[in-house]
């Protein structure tokens, strides 16, 4: 059991936050491994090399049984006409200023760029076209393509290091 | 498929599922390998913030925008406010044209700087610098907004190393990239525009 946590633990919450966030994350990773280990338990994973893909029908059938409980909950909540003790769904503070400070360095790199290759960008991360429509429209070669969206990339990140680079270090 | 030298999962993969575009089979392949790798959950978490990111400043790109619609005004006071314009424009003195806005664009390499503007919905004669490209009878002149829409298109002559286009109705207010293409189809040059109110 402690070698099946080491093992998936990150990969398993990193899952779990990505698609319903921090929320009850620990009791979802909890409630995860308790299913897994039951099954293993009850020698109904056959399969040693099928493990992975166990994991992840069970951390899917949480994230979608989480789902249809925020929908259940959602419609039950709409009934009622009195006040309501609700969660906060919106982002901490802290994920609003790593939200902000990305925006600021993609703002910057889009100023640092040919507007043709803001276009491009615009097409594919905000109207979401496919490649080959933009290649197709703008008369690129998908070598022009990748290579336009891993420079964005790198100077996204480049920035995004420098930034960290230059905050101050604080003592507690 | 979705592997780079059998060990991670490859940009494009990581790319696609990001955006939610990651079908199986490869997406089963790829879900299980993220659950074990944490240089690909570190890798998928910096491209979630790089697309984020993206997003959120392209949308803040001068666009045009529906702006006024939330303003809690009532029928009466618009309906009022549209007589008034009506007996105003009724009772001004009509100018026989408005005058066209002389725009130059040249070709530049490099950061870009603001791009020329130019006031929003009034004619415009845009010069487009040829200096360098090859000599054609005539080009063709294409003005796209930033969704890639075509707003103007034209086959022009140049002359003395500038092509002319005239748009007799302007632009409306937001960015635009005003293309030039060899009559094969063959983008030679573009220039960024904007449009202001």
């Amino acid at each position: 059991m402690e070698q099946l946590y080491s093992v998936f633990s990150r990969g398993v919450r990193f899952y779990l936050c990505r698609q319903l966030g921090p929320q009850d994350l620990e009791d979802r990773l909890h409630d995860t491994f308790l299913v897994v280990a039951q099954a293993i338990q009850r020698g109904e994973l056959r399969e040693p090399e099928r493990l992975m893909g166990y994991v992840r029908t069970i951390v899917r059938r949480q994230v979608a049984a989480q789902i249809e409980d925020n929908m259940m909950n959602r419609k039950h909540e709409y009934d009622l006409d009195w006040g309501l003790a609700v969660r906060d769904l919106g982002t901490s503070p802290e994920q609003d200023a790593i939200q902000h400070e990305n925006q600021e360095i993609a703002q910057k790199v889009l100023k640092s760029i040919a507007p043709r290759d803001r276009e491009i960008l615009i097409r594919f991360y905000l109207l979401e076209q496919p490649a080959e429509q933009i290649c197709g429209e703008m008369g690129l070669t998908d070598t022009q393509f990748r290579l336009l969206k891993s420079r964005a990339k790198s100077r996204f990140g480049l920035l995004g290091r420098r930034k960290v680079t230059k905050r101050p270090v604080r003592y507690l | 498929m979705a592997f780079q030298d059998d060990t991670h999962v490859t940009d494009d993969a990581l790319e696609s599922y990001s955006m939610g575009r990651l079908a199986d089979p490869e997406l089963s392949g790829f879900e299980e390998h993220l659950l074990i790798c944490g240089q690909c959950q570190d890798r998928l978490a910096r491209e979630d913030a790089f697309r984020q990111g993206m997003r959120v400043a392209l949308a803040r790109t001068p666009q045009k925008s529906a702006a006024g619609r939330s303003f809690p005004v009532s029928w009466i006071l618009v309906l009022a406010a549209l007589a008034v314009i009506v007996v105003a424009v009724i009772a001004w003195p009509r100018p026989t044209a408005l005058p066209a806005t002389l725009l130059q664009l040249q070709a530049d390499r490099g950061p870009q700087d603001q791009p020329p503007a130019a006031p929003a919905g009034q004619p415009l004669l845009l010069l487009l610098d040829t200096t360098g490209l090859p000599a054609i009878p005539s080009y063709r002149v294409e003005v796209v907004d930033f969704s890639g829409q075509a707003r103007f298109q034209s086959d022009v002559a140049p002359s003395g190393g500038r092509v002319r286009a005239s748009l007799a109705k302007g632009l409306p207010a937001g960015a635009y990239f005003v293309r030039l293409y060899s009559p094969g189809r063959e983008l030679l040059r573009e220039f960024a525009l904007t449009a202001r109110r």
